[in-house]
């Protein structure tokens, strides 16, 4: 098994032993969550960076007492928000505005789930033969937001089949999903 | 749209997209309201790849964050990383070991058949070991261990005894040099293999003796539970004389066996005294020494168990059609120990160095 397959629970412990790699990889897989998690709330780059920081170095301190180690997203989600709480009360902003963006957000149970499924859904995608590989990566995964048209050239497809076979390629996809407990 | 009618994966991805009109997205969200199950689970199973997907775009921390981040750890953790030697490390290591490995199998006799050695004792005189590697030769004093391919020579009136592992052991004689060729053990049988150079050796076998064999300038001995005595003539000739047991002689021309109470000589095969008349490759003993010859009329060793009144002689010397010779040694006064008193009487066994030298000075 590839360290980027392990569970959270393994690569804590992998940590705690010692292992640099697995809390590079911890790290990779929780970033964009804690980081995505500050900014939401109003904060700027360099201070969602600095949020992303604190956030870390508290994980790092905790690893040995984490308990629900299976919860990991939504106690980084939690620990993400304190974190802005105190900046913004630390820089006297408008706590109350603040207060309302975490009720409007969603959970960070929510959150960290769609953490965990960008992992499954990534692994799926995968397994995906061609075209379907192809086009659901121009479509959905690629960071370019390229129009049909332009998708359609690049493959050498017609516009007009991109939509029936996007949705093949999607239920292929769920197919996968399914299969592997999604 | 009934709940029996249910939207194609496309509509409800282009649903939710935003790609359908607002009429459409209406009839299709009161479809979804209505509890049609089979569109709902479709459409949550979709929801949830899309949010996972939208997930995958999330902005990420700066570069120096996440090094920062990276690094902390190693300040928390002891970080186990795989070491990596240095190139340059490499080959040092690699000799270290090497040089490591040799010094334990010589230290702690890992490879024990290499390792076998003879030793001395008895040393009286003036005796010396050669060094294989520079070729000197050192003096050598009792106890000393004797390795395989360890030449030994004794001088002038000196001598040594080589006694090895199985019982063993090889008397030395005055102005003698023999080499260790051998020396290895095998299910508790020994082979012991010597190169004689010069001089006398009187050698004993035992009873853990698989092989005991001494190599000449022309020829080969073997012993099996014998105590022989090989003397290097002069002119490169061998003489051997068994005082127990039997002793196999292989030279180029032939093969035979000496038993106890014989003499053999094996002439040189380059002698100059090779007779003219010998066309065949066989050599006209009557140039070698002859139990009449003053030549050996001074052994060095000297038989001290061996009855004279019980050895009979088994081959009359013909020469003329043998390059052995067998000489007789039962009470012949002409023979080169007849004129020592080496009576049974004055030893307790053959084989027993101590009772070699005692020979040596009793018979002298």
């Amino acid at each position: 098994m590839k360290i980027s397959d392990y569970p959270d629970d393994k690569l804590i412990a992998q940590c705690i032993a010692g292992q640099q790699s697995a809390w590079e990889e911890l790290i990779a897989r929780y970033e964009k969550l804690i980081y995505s998690t500050a900014l939401r709330t109003g904060l700027q780059p360099n201070e969602a960076d600095e949020v992303f920081q604190n956030v870390c170095l508290i994980l790092l301190k905790e690893l040995k007492h984490l308990r629900q180690t299976n919860s990991l997203g939504a106690w980084l989600v939690t620990t993400t928000r304190r974190e802005c709480w105190a900046l913004w009360r630390h820089e006297k902003l408008n706590l109350e505005e603040l207060d309302e963006q975490f009720a409007s957000d969603e959970s960070p149970e929510n959150l960290a789930q769609h953490v965990e499924d960008a992992q499954k859904v990534l692994s799926a995608f995968k397994q995906l033969g061609e075209p379907c590989h192809q086009l659901l990566w121009r479509l959905y995964f690629d960071e370019e937001n390229s129009s049909y048209a332009e998708i359609a050239r690049d493959l050498n497809i017609s516009p007009n089949s991109i939509g029936p076979t996007r949705s093949r390629c999607l239920e292929k996809l769920k197919t996968i999903l399914i299969s592997n407990n999604f | 749209m009934d709940n029996n009618t249910h939207y194609s994966t496309e509509q409800l991805i282009d649903f939710l997209e935003g790609r359908l009109d607002s009429s459409s997205s209406f009839v299709l969200t009161k479809h979804l309201e209505s509890g049609c199950k089979v569109c709902n689970e479709t459409f949550e199973i979709y929801k949830r790849m899309f949010s996972a997907i939208q997930t995958l775009h999330w902005k990420t921390p700066s570069p120096s964050a996440h090094k920062k981040v990276v690094q902390a750890y190693s300040g928390k953790y002891p970080a186990k990383t795989k070491t990596r030697w240095l190139p340059f490390f490499r080959p040092a290591f690699i000799a270290l070991t090497v040089l490591a490995l040799i010094t334990l199998a010589f230290l702690f006799n890992l490879n024990p058949g290499v390792v076998y050695a003879g030793y001395l004792e008895n040393v009286t005189g003036q005796v010396e070991m050669k060094d294989p590697t520079t070729g000197s030769w050192h003096t050598v004093t009792h106890g000393q261990s004797v390795p395989i391919n360890a030449s030994i020579r004794s001088l002038s009136e000196s001598q040594a005894t080589i006694r090895f592992p199985g019982g063993e052991h090889t008397l030395l004689g005055s102005e003698s040099e023999v080499q260790l060729m051998e020396l290895t053990q095998s299910q508790g049988l020994w082979e012991i293999s010597l190169e004689q150079v010069s001089g006398q050796t009187e050698n004993q076998t035992a009873k853990k003796t698989d092989s005991f064999t001494i190599r000449t300038q022309v020829g080969m001995a073997n012993g099996h539970n014998a105590h022989f005595i090989l003397k290097i003539l002069p002119h490169g000739s061998a003489e051997m004389r068994v005082l127990q047991g039997q002793v196999e002689i292989h030279t180029p021309s032939q093969n035979s066996i000496i038993n106890s109470g014989e003499i053999a000589i094996f002439p040189s095969t380059n002698s100059t005294e090779v007779s003219p008349g010998d066309t065949d490759g066989n050599l006209d003993p009557s140039p070698y020494p002859s139990p009449e010859s003053s030549e050996t009329t001074e052994p060095t060793f000297v038989p001290t168990n061996t009855p004279k009144n019980k050895v009979t002689p088994t081959q009359t010397p013909t020469p003329s059609d043998s390059t052995i010779i067998s000489v007789p040694t039962d009470g012949a006064t002409d023979s080169p120990i007849s004129d020592v008193d080496c009576s049974p009487g004055n030893s307790g066994g053959a084989g027993n160095s101590e009772n070699a030298n005692n020979s040596v000075s009793a018979c002298k």
